[in-house]
């Protein structure tokens, strides 16, 4: 309890002194979020330098907003929202590049009844590599649906694509990483 | 199923929802708002500057509805710092340090004097309604006119066009540039492009200017089960900038740089279209502002004078130019003839710097005509036709008269375009863009594909004249 007071009271100083434009708690700002922050970018990018844009977009955009921060509800979760919306602004910027890569049925097939174990979650960095090697679209969807818990609708309101978009990005992106997944265990236990 | 895939998700969310990893260092640098310029905190007299801005802003459409609706406007007198002051106002100032102003004028690059500060230059607002009683001039004699040539050199890549299997066109044929000898158009269109872009979306272009009730703007033509809208679009150009510039390294090219901006309340006629760079290159011209045009030019600083007679029946112009060295130091003399009783004032003069735009072919025009004792602002191009589609496609320009520039029986005619059965035909009649006075008259005939027509009968525009005509083709695919 005193942590989270502790936290709380840490992050209402620096948020005091950017609004005096004070360099320093500009920094020990985004020290405070960067890792979270970056993580979360990671998920959604299709690579580090992708990430990084988001990253660098998002926290320039949660600069400018700091002084419309309400002090209601967490900070962290304030910011976070920023970043994601960036990416996802982002993302849909560049929807030219998003290409839906139906998986071949038979690849699809293959994969869709296979039992993950949990085994094939320990290792982060390989999860997050099988998801930033999922097709934009079935990532974004993939990230907004299983991990930040949206509905399909509001993911289809997002994207300004379909529910029934939404639902098939899911599966496929399910099947993929699934098959991603697979072929990665299988390239680690042979290696 | 369901389990499983809830499954999946959750194990996703556990692994991966709070990764975490830090970025590079140096991204920090690009982030900071300190080095970035982003205002975090409001700052201090943000609202009492927003008010002093919107003062301002409030007193500068006062002053400017003011001045445009003075009567003085448009007789801006140079001032006593010579003539580099700017003349007229917003977009259609002009730097006229090089430009010529009044018969009595002589202007260089390097010594620029005036004898007399009258009739001067001029802004749109100076230039005879079209409804006006002014006399039109008679015909210059071409015969002796000194024209420029035309470049037919076959451009590079005149135009883009997808591959046949490519082509997203549907209908409409792929062409075979190599059979196009036409200048390139590349800059103009480009200009024609940023023009337009506001108006135009990926297959059509939109551009509906209001000009009068006597053009014909759209006529829709069913073809082929495609909707077509041919538009005939009259040009209303402001001149924002123009500025005339010599090289300092060999005196011998000139500029003329210009910039222009479509202004949607200027009376069509007095303001026109320049589309082109200038270097070298005089005209001069007599003839009424609503008379037909006929120049004879000075070319590459070659020395020209020529004596026009007869033209407004009472009234002989001497003009003389003199270039030293290649250089655009112009010095003319318009005298009139002595014997004339004629009001002199009430004939124009026009001087015009002028280039031919030469890997266009186009005539452009820039100067200054006299009418009714008003130095007015001329500039305008000679006619282009412009075939607008989803790639912008543009062509113009064949059927000049090379002597005269004059548009004479044009016509521009692309048949047999590859194996396909791709024909047009552009028939333009009378010397549209060249003349303003009698009102021009365009006939546009367009065959598209082997058995289906387009055509448009004779537009008729009395008592109207045409800066400048741009043909617009759209379709719905």
């Amino acid at each position: 309890m005193s942590d989270g007071k502790g936290k709380e009271q840490t992050e209402k100083k620096i948020l005091a002194g950017c609004l005096r434009n004070e360099e320093r708690s500009y920094f020990e700002f985004y020290d405070l979020f960067k890792a979270k922050m970056y993580g979360l970018c990671l998920r959604y990018a299709h690579s580090e330098v992708e990430a990084q844009e988001f990253l660098q977009e998002g926290f320039i955009e949660v600069f400018k907003s700091l002084k419309n921060y309400n002090n209601t509800g967490s900070l962290e979760g304030w910011v976070r929202k920023i970043i994601l919306n960036v990416a996802l602004q982002q993302i849909r910027k560049n929807s030219r590049r998003i290409k839906v890569l139906p998986l071949k049925e038979e690849i699809y097939e293959s994969v869709i009844e296979h039992n993950m174990s949990d085994d094939d979650f320990i290792d982060k960095k390989k999860v997050l590599r099988c998801i930033q090697q999922l097709p934009e679209g079935y990532r974004t969807v993939l990230n907004l649906y299983a991990i930040e818990g949206w509905s399909h609708k509001e993911i289809a309101e997002s994207l300004s694509i379909s529910i029934g978009t939404s639902k098939s990005q899911l599966n496929r992106a399910r099947a993929y990483l699934r098959k991603e997944l697979e072929s990665k265990s299988v390239a680690y236990n042979e290696g | 199923m369901k389990d499983k895939n809830n499954h999946i998700d959750d194990q996703l969310r556990e692994s991966i929802g709070g990764f975490e990893q830090s970025p590079p260092e140096a991204l920090w640098g690009s982030i900071n708002p300190s080095s970035n310029s982003i205002t975090v905190a409001s700052k201090p007299f943000t609202g009492l500057l927003k008010w002093a801005v919107v003062f301002f802003l409030a007193a500068g459409i006062s002053y400017t509805y003011y001045h445009f609706s003075s009567e003085d406007h448009g007789k801006q007198t140079i001032a006593s710092d010579g003539p580099t002051e700017n003349l007229g106002t917003g977009l259609r100032s002009i730097k006229s340090k090089y430009l010529i102003h009044s018969k009595d004028q002589v202007v260089s690059d390097d010594n620029p004097t005036y004898a007399g500060q009258d009739n001067l230059p001029p802004t749109e607002d100076n230039f005879a309604s079209p409804n006006s009683n002014q006399k039109t001039a008679k015909y210059f004699d071409m015969d002796n006119a000194v024209g420029m040539p035309i470049n037919k050199n076959t451009p590079d890549e005149p135009f883009t066009y997808d591959s046949k299997e490519n082509s997203t066109n549907e209908g409409f044929p792929n062409l075979d540039k190599s059979l196009f000898q036409i200048p390139k158009f590349e800059n103009l269109v480009s200009k024609r492009i940023t023009y337009f872009s506001k108006y135009a979306d990926n297959k059509t272009i939109t551009y509906s200017p209001t000009i009068n009730q006597n053009i014909i703007e759209h006529i829709p033509v069913k073809l082929n089960n495609k909707q077509f809208y041919v538009q005939f679009n009259l040009q209303k150009l402001a001149l924002e900038k123009l500025e005339y510039k010599t090289n300092p390294q060999n005196n011998k090219s000139t500029e003329l740089e210009y910039k222009f901006e479509y202004q949607d309340q200027i009376i069509y006629n007095k303001v026109l279209l320049v589309g082109a760079k200038f270097c070298n290159g005089l005209i001069v011209e007599s003839g009424a502002t609503q008379g037909k045009y006929y120049f004879t030019n000075l070319y590459k600083g070659e020395l020209y004078a020529k004596d026009k007679e007869e033209i407004m029946g009472n009234h002989n112009y001497n003009i003389s130019m003199e270039t030293t060295n290649g250089k655009v130091n112009a010095k003319i003399k318009l005298s009139p003839d002595s014997s004339s009783t004629d009001n002199k004032d009430k004939f124009g003069t026009s001087i015009y710097m002028k280039q031919e735009l030469e890997s266009w072919g186009l005539p452009i025009l820039v100067g200054y005509a006299k009418t009714q004792n008003k130095w007015d602002l001329i500039a305008k191009v000679g006619f282009d036709l412009t075939f607008f589609k989803q790639r912008d496609l543009s062509f113009a320009v064949e059927g000049f008269d090379n002597e005269t520039y004059r548009l004479s029986n044009a016509v521009i005619d692309i048949e047999d375009v590859v194996s396909s059965n791709y024909k047009m035909t552009f028939a333009i009649q009378g010397q549209l863009g060249v003349e303003y006075r009698p009102a021009p008259r365009l006939g546009l005939q367009a065959t598209i594909g082997s058995a289906k027509e387009l055509n448009i009968t004779t537009i008729e525009t009395p008592n109207r004249s045409w800066n400048h005509c741009s043909i617009g083709l759209k379709w719905y695919l």
